[in-house]
């Protein structure tokens, strides 16, 4: 069994409205005015990002396990996409 | 009628539901803790509100994969009644055991009033018992229905809209405020029935959701 490093990053599908990333982007034009860059930060959108630690006994596997959680659980596939980058991290002595 | 109001770690309508259900319907009324199971003989399954979790991840998700939720999907599978309510409905949408799922508001606020509903269905167990427009409280951050275009279609298709708000407080596609699963057993409701038992409390429209399911058996 080898121990992975998997990160699953959450995001809201672009033809879903994301309020709070509208909120933010407002503020952060807002802001950016003020730093002298008027109308240069066009779009804003938020999400999640979830890293996690399991053992597996190949990449594979541990990629079937974050993209079962991340589809069952992490990210509602109505209204979220999301995607899974795999790094191992060391092997774990039997 | 046997009734099991479920409690996660969060929940905190579930002494309201109680105490609605016992006094209305003079229900035998259990709480079934998260990591517990849904007794056999139980008739209704009610999913109250509150923060269940903390709504952490998103609101519901975390309850939707609670032990409890196998009894309850089985439950429904089996043909008993379920209602969600408030964060009972977001659990429902995020179990897959309605469609869709609820988002933020649209403007981005918690908004805790009174709202005129139009009841769309008389042959609901959960409004079979209303008139055509009843009043009930709404508590919610996170009460937009938002289903894709096809869901959608369907939904009004199917007539498995229950109710709408008569003034969209939250951004809720089609004014939706509650809806029934294909089978008619399980609906969700962002509006808060149990609430609205007492006059002293906040009116007393939400007795008729609750009578809707004996109006239902008679039939």
């Amino acid at each position: 069994m080898n121990r992975y490093d998997l990160t699953v990053t959450i995001m809201p599908k672009p033809e879903v409205a994301d309020p709070q990333g509208q909120a933010v982007r407002e503020a952060g034009q807002r802001f950016l005015e003020r730093e002298g860059a008027a109308g240069q930060l066009l779009d804003m959108r938020i999400g999640k990002v979830v890293a996690l630690r399991c053992t597996a006994s190949s990449a594979a596997e541990a990629e079937r396990l974050a993209s079962l959680l991340a589809d069952r659980m992490l990210a509602n596939p109505n209204i979220e996409k999301f995607r899974i980058a795999i790094g191992m991290v060391e092997p774990v002595s039997p | 009628m046997k009734v099991a109001v479920v409690s996660f770690p969060g929940t905190n309508c579930d002494v309201d539901c109680a105490v609605a259900w016992e006094r209305i319907l003079n229900a035998t009324v259990s709480v079934v803790r998260h990591v517990e199971r849904i007794a056999p003989g139980t008739e209704l399954v009610v999913l109250p509100g509150g923060f269940s979790h903390g709504d952490y991840l998103r609101c519901g998700a975390l309850a939707a994969v609670a032990p409890v939720m196998d009894s309850v999907a089985a439950h429904a599978a089996a043909g008993g009644l379920v209602l969600g309510i408030c964060n009972g409905f977001q659990i429902l949408c995020e179990a897959g055991l309605l469609p869709g799922v609820l988002r933020r508001n649209r403007t981005g606020r918690f908004v805790c009033r009174e709202e005129w509903l139009r009841v769309e269905r008389a042959d609901s167990p959960f409004t079979a018992a209303c008139p055509a427009r009843i009043r009930l409280p709404i508590a919610h951050g996170e009460g937009a229905y938002w289903a894709d275009e096809g869901t959608l279609a369907e939904l009004e298709e199917s007539g498995r809209v229950l109710l709408r708000y008569e003034c969209n407080p939250n951004g809720s596609r089609n004014d939706i405020a509650a809806i029934r699963n294909a089978a008619g057993n399980v609906a969700g409701m962002m509006p808060h029935p149990e609430r609205a038992c007492d006059a002293r409390l906040g009116g007393t429209d939400g007795i008729a959701v609750l009578r809707s399911v004996l109006v239902e058996a008679m039939r």
